[in-house]
């Protein structure tokens, strides 16, 4: 973690110095009209990234660090869940996930009562089946391999 | 509630008049428009009741006197059944849609769209206006309390609005908020009110090169933006701009970084984007503490609400600005609410006497942020009404709601549906009024919430950002764009890049090039010489020189 | 305590919501005699719920289109269906046309709209167009539209004939929507002299750009858009109609040549009929391949009933829609003549529009 405190500012420079050269490459093959304005840019923004390597490069030797999140194992748990939540709306569909992740994460991560993770759960299934399914006919994130109940697109 | 039925006689003989007349003017106002070309015109006036140019003075009188009873006749039109109805429902929804964060004004409007088949004009506009015309005074409540932009006007909010929230001084940021969007809104109506008579001039005045120059001059707000780091600034708005260039070229029908998706070909859309860049950091953040949003132990008192709506007065004279600046950002098509927010936030901190406080939690900078998203509403009207040429996304889909109701935007709205427009008037101000005062009633327990432990409202948030991404086109790419956005923002937050120019460069980088393209297209390299485009040249360069000194001299950044 | 205030909030949520007035877009019960016989269609459509998907996104006139027709359609499908709108936009609705033909159930609950432009696409060959326009199952168009060039009077432009030798300014969306490729394709075939000035980010921006004096004109502008949106414009002769661009001259308009008549030889004629076609087909619904033959006539016959309903006509005088309805049979006609397209001619357009 201390790598990552004392090398993630470069890591985030050559992230963006990354971007403009793939937009270069891009450029190569639009056409002149399409390709013009984004070649008065690249110029400016890949000599900026540049320069922002450098410097963090030189933060990186001084071996300055940044002030790390408070736990961060914390934080790597969080992103977790996140990435779960999200992960399982895209697989499973968002009607499965809503349920699941909102009493698992009440139960572990807030350590609510089962009675009360349960009621939050129904509600918010209500809310976006009621709202958006029977009211408004939003289509839903299905998921790779969800399922629409009925009344649900 | 109560109309005297006079009123209405006479607003329906006025109606008649205008009838026979309506013709004639409307010519006149083409004609006008067509004199553009040579030069001098006079100036078209909108609406005449008498049927005649005016002559005299007691024409000019007869004008006026004519135009404010239309004025009133609305008032009393938007305050009787059905439409007061449908106005409290509309203000009911937009309170709702405001506040949760991912659900947005735009994509709610689209959602509503089909309920007004059938429906008369104003208790229509009621419904849907009075929804939109309150999302950006609640969304503020959100960005304040839980640092996750309402809607994606209400970003600025967040900057200054937050900081306080967290000190424990979140009623006085709500209060200052709340005061300020309904000044802000107010300017924004009256402003469209007054713009009757020459708004159709005003819009004309303004071609492709000046529209280009107008981006410039708000692009030279990014060393504003920039925070302390500049180089770190630029780098975010270069990025920005790369960004904005996603999709199909208007010009030559090439897809550019679309990588093969048929999605990315319209470009990337500012939902995701902007609740990637800053709501989802802020929920990864609410996750990994095991605090509630307000960190510091204040007393859970609502302290200090007056004292934000005193601010407000205090600083009436920069709220008033910042609602200007909203009104005209407003009237520029494709620029928008999204835009008008950092440049008012931008320069409320260049004329700030304490500008190294913005972004800590200045006052200034929530009185800024907080006027200009209510006043854009009544600027991004102007255009839609008079041209059918939206002002912003929202405003495109209110033209869908014209063409429903069988409306026709163009100077029709201006004289024989002067009713009309003038309807969109009131229920802007009274839906503020409204949504401002249920709001005041209702803080205690809004400002309990940040004194919640935050997981508990954890699975509610990601619930309602995830739908608010996923409406957005009804695409699970539009999940995807926003949790890479959700990557960026994330380690933008941590190493201290700033995201405001990001946005701005990301919304303004598109409109930008079209007119450049456009403006090179019609006039070679001569457009460079026109007026407009050389006085607004001059504003821009001023502008950064100005940014850069005052950087130097406060000690606000370095490079 | 602090839980109720969530619930609170979700449920003020719930109730607000559950106000909006829903039943605004109820159908109307109007009387359509229900046969006695068991019929398996109805069988089928019984409490269903059929999806117009809408290739743009709400408000835009494809969509008003959809939805005048979904808020009575429901009554003329056996078996009466709850007919909803969804909207899926995306690159110039060749996304949904992708979907009806791919992802779309195939059972006719779902039928969608987009772009009358489409198999033009397909016929030039775009890659990105995963559809076959002649296997799509086609429901019937609600107008047919036709397309004219307008220019403002005071240009030097007077009638279609002076393009030949004086230059003019049209604006212009995109290079591929209406506004961009009809001058190009008139530039190409007849050797007309339009300017393009591509970009605006809408035809309303075009016409504003119009007003403003900054274009002389635009080419592709439908007439009916025309008369609802910019109607003043042609009583006060504040612009001419030069030409008009479909496979037959608008009622309203016999004066205005039709663009056919300025074409030189026959294989211009044809390419121009191709084009231009596409105008017949303004407004263009269509199932799914590969759906129940009973189903879809089921359907053909329900949008026809729908259009000729006397309530139905009244709503569109309301919104000020046009509706000239095309049949199932006759869009599919027009679709088939498309693709008749001889293989030298179908390289030429492809070169024109790549261009």
């Amino acid at each position: 973690m201390v790598i990552w405190r004392r090398y993630g500012g470069v890591v985030v420079a050559v992230g963006a110095l990354a971007i403009f050269l793939y937009l270069f490459a891009d450029t190569q093959s639009w056409s002149t009209r399409a390709r013009l304005f984004a070649q008065v840019i690249v110029g400016p923004a890949v000599l900026l990234a540049a320069v922002q390597v450098v410097r963090e490069g030189g933060r990186a030797r001084a071996a300055v660090l940044m002030p790390g999140p408070p736990d961060a194992a914390v934080t790597g748990a969080a992103a977790a869940w996140m990435a779960a939540f999200f992960g399982a709306v895209l697989v499973v569909g968002m009607i499965v996930t809503i349920p699941v992740f909102t009493v698992t994460y009440l139960r572990v991560e807030a350590k609510l009562s089962w009675l009360a993770a349960v009621v939050y759960a129904a509600v918010a299934v209500a809310f976006v089946w009621f709202v958006f399914g029977s009211l408004l006919h939003i289509p839903f994130p299905k998921g790779v391999i969800g399922f629409s109940p009925p009344g649900l697109s | 509630m109560l109309v005297d039925a006079g009123r209405d006689q006479r607003m329906r003989d006025l109606e008649q008049e205008r009838g026979v007349s309506a013709e004639q003017d409307e010519r006149l106002g083409v004609d006008a428009a067509g004199d553009r070309v040579g030069g001098k015109e006079p100036p078209p006036l909108a609406f005449r009741p008498k049927g005649h140019t005016i002559r005299s003075l007691e024409d000019s009188l007869g004008f006026w006197e004519g135009t404010l009873d239309v004025f009133i006749g609305s008032l009393g039109t938007v305050l009787q059944w059905p439409a007061a109805g449908l106005l409290v429902l509309g203000v009911g929804l937009g309170f709702v849609v405001g506040i949760l964060p991912g659900l947005g004004g735009a994509v709610t409007l689209a959602l509503l769209l089909p309920f007004i088949y059938g429906m008369d004009p104003i208790p229509a506009f009621a419904f849907l206006l009075g929804m939109h015309a309150v999302v950006s005074t609640t969304g503020d409540i959100t960005s304040v309390l839980f640092g996750i932009p309402g809607e994606a006007t209400t970003v600025a909010t967040i900057l200054d609005g937050h900081p306080m929230a967290q000190h424990g001084e979140a009623g006085r940021a709500l209060g200052a908020v709340l005061a300020s969007s309904m000044l802000g809104a107010v300017v924004g109506a009256a402003f469209l009110a007054i713009s009757v008579p020459i708004v159709r001039p005003l819009v004309l005045a303004f071609g492709p090169p000046e529209f280009l120059m107008l981006t410039v001059v708000g692009l030279s707000f990014i060393v504003a933006l920039s925070g302390r780091y500049l180089v770190k600034g630029g780098v975010m708005a270069l990025l920005g701009y790369a960004l904005s260039l996603v999709g199909v070229d208007p010009f030559s029908g090439t897809p550019r970084m679309s990588f093969g998706l048929l999605y990315l070909w319209d470009g990337l859309s500012i939902i995701p984007v902007v609740l990637g860049l800053f709501a989802i950091p802020e929920v990864l953040h609410l996750m990994s503490t095991k605090g509630s949003i307000a960190e510091r132990s204040a007393p859970a008192k609502l302290g200090g609400v007056m004292q934000g709506v005193t601010d407000t007065f205090r600083y009436w004279w920069l709220t008033v600005r910042c609602s200007l600046i909203g009104v005209a950002i407003g009237i520029i098509p494709g620029m928008g609410g999204a835009t008008a927010q950092f440049l008012a936030y931008a320069h409320a901190q260049q004329t700030s006497k304490h500008p190294e406080e913005f972004g800590k939690g200045s006052i200034e900078g929530v009185l800024a942020a907080g006027s200009v998203n209510n006043s854009k509403e009544g600027g991004t009207l102007i255009p839609t009404v008079a041209f059918g040429v939206p002002g912003s996304t929202s405003t495109a889909i209110l033209l869908g709601a014209f063409l429903i109701l069988g409306l026709v935007p163009g100077p029709e709205m201006l004289t024989r549906r002067l009713d009309v427009t003038f309807s969109l008037v009131w229920i802007i101000v009274i839906a503020n009024m409204i949504a401002v005062a249920v709001s005041f009633l209702l803080l205690r327990q809004l400002v309990a919430i940040t004194f919640v432990r935050g997981g508990l409202i954890v699975p509610a948030l990601l619930l309602l950002i995830t739908i608010g991404a996923f409406t957005t086109t009804n695409d699970p790419l539009d999940i995807g764009v926003m949790l890479v956005f959700g990557v960026v923002g994330w380690s933008a937050l941590r190493w201290g890049w700033p995201r405001a120019p990001l946005l701005l460069a990301f919304v303004l980088g598109a409109i930008s090039e079209r007119y450049l393209f456009i403006s090179t297209q019609l006039y070679g390299l001569l457009w460079l010489l026109r007026p407009g485009v050389i006085v607004l040249g001059l504003v821009a360069i001023l502008g950064v020189v100005f940014a850069i000194r005052r950087r130097s001299a406060t000690g606000a950044g370095a490079w | 305590m602090r839980i109720l205030t969530i619930l609170g909030v979700a449920a003020l949520v719930a109730t607000a919501c559950g106000g909006t007035p829903a039943a605004t877009t109820a159908p109307a019960t109007s009387a359509v005699a229900a046969t006695a016989t068991p019929d398996p269609v109805a069988e089928f459509y019984r409490g269903k719920t059929v999806k117009i998907i809408v290739g743009y996104s709400p408000g835009g006139g494809y969509d008003v289109y959809a939805r005048a027709l979904a808020a009575r359609i429901g009554d003329y499908i056996p078996g009466k269906p709850t007919v909803i709108v969804e909207n899926m936009a995306g690159a110039g609705s060749m996304k949904s046309a992708n979907y009806l033909f791919t992802a779309a159930p195939k059972d006719g609950t779902e039928f969608g709209i987009f772009g009358r432009g489409l198999p033009a696409n397909e016929l030039t060959g775009q890659a990105e167009a995963q559809f076959k326009s002649t296997q799509f199952n086609w429901v019937g168009s609600m107008n047919d539209e036709v397309s004219v060039c307008i220019a403002r009077s005071d240009s030097p432009i007077k009638k279609f004939e002076d393009l030949y030798t004086t230059p003019m300014k049209v604006g212009a969306t995109g290079p591929d929507d209406d506004t961009g490729s009809f001058p190009r394709i008139l530039n190409a075939l007849l050797g007309t002299k339009f300017e393009l000035v591509t970009g605006y980010p809408g035809g309303n921006d075009v016409n504003l750009a119009i007003e403003r004096g900054e274009v002389q004109g635009r080419c592709g502008f439908s007439y009916s858009s025309l008369k609802s949106t910019k109607g003043q414009w042609l009583t006060d002769k504040f612009v001419t109609i030069l030409t008009q661009m479909s496979a037959a001259k608008h009622a309203e308009l016999p004066n205005v040549p039709l663009v056919m008549d300025f074409a030189k030889d026959s294989d211009t004629k044809q390419l121009l009929l191709v084009v231009f076609s596409r105008q017949a087909m303004g407004r263009p619904f269509t199932l799914p391949p590969g759906v129940p033959q009973a189903r879809v006539d089921a359907i053909r016959k329900a949008f026809m009933d729908t259009l000729n309903d006397p309530a139905f006509k009244a709503d569109a005088d309301k919104q000020k829609l046009e509706v000239n309805p095309r049949s199932g049979k006759e869009v599919e006609d027009i679709v088939k003549k498309i693709f008749e397209t001889p293989e030298n001619l179908r390289v030429k357009l492809k070169a024109i529009l790549g261009a």
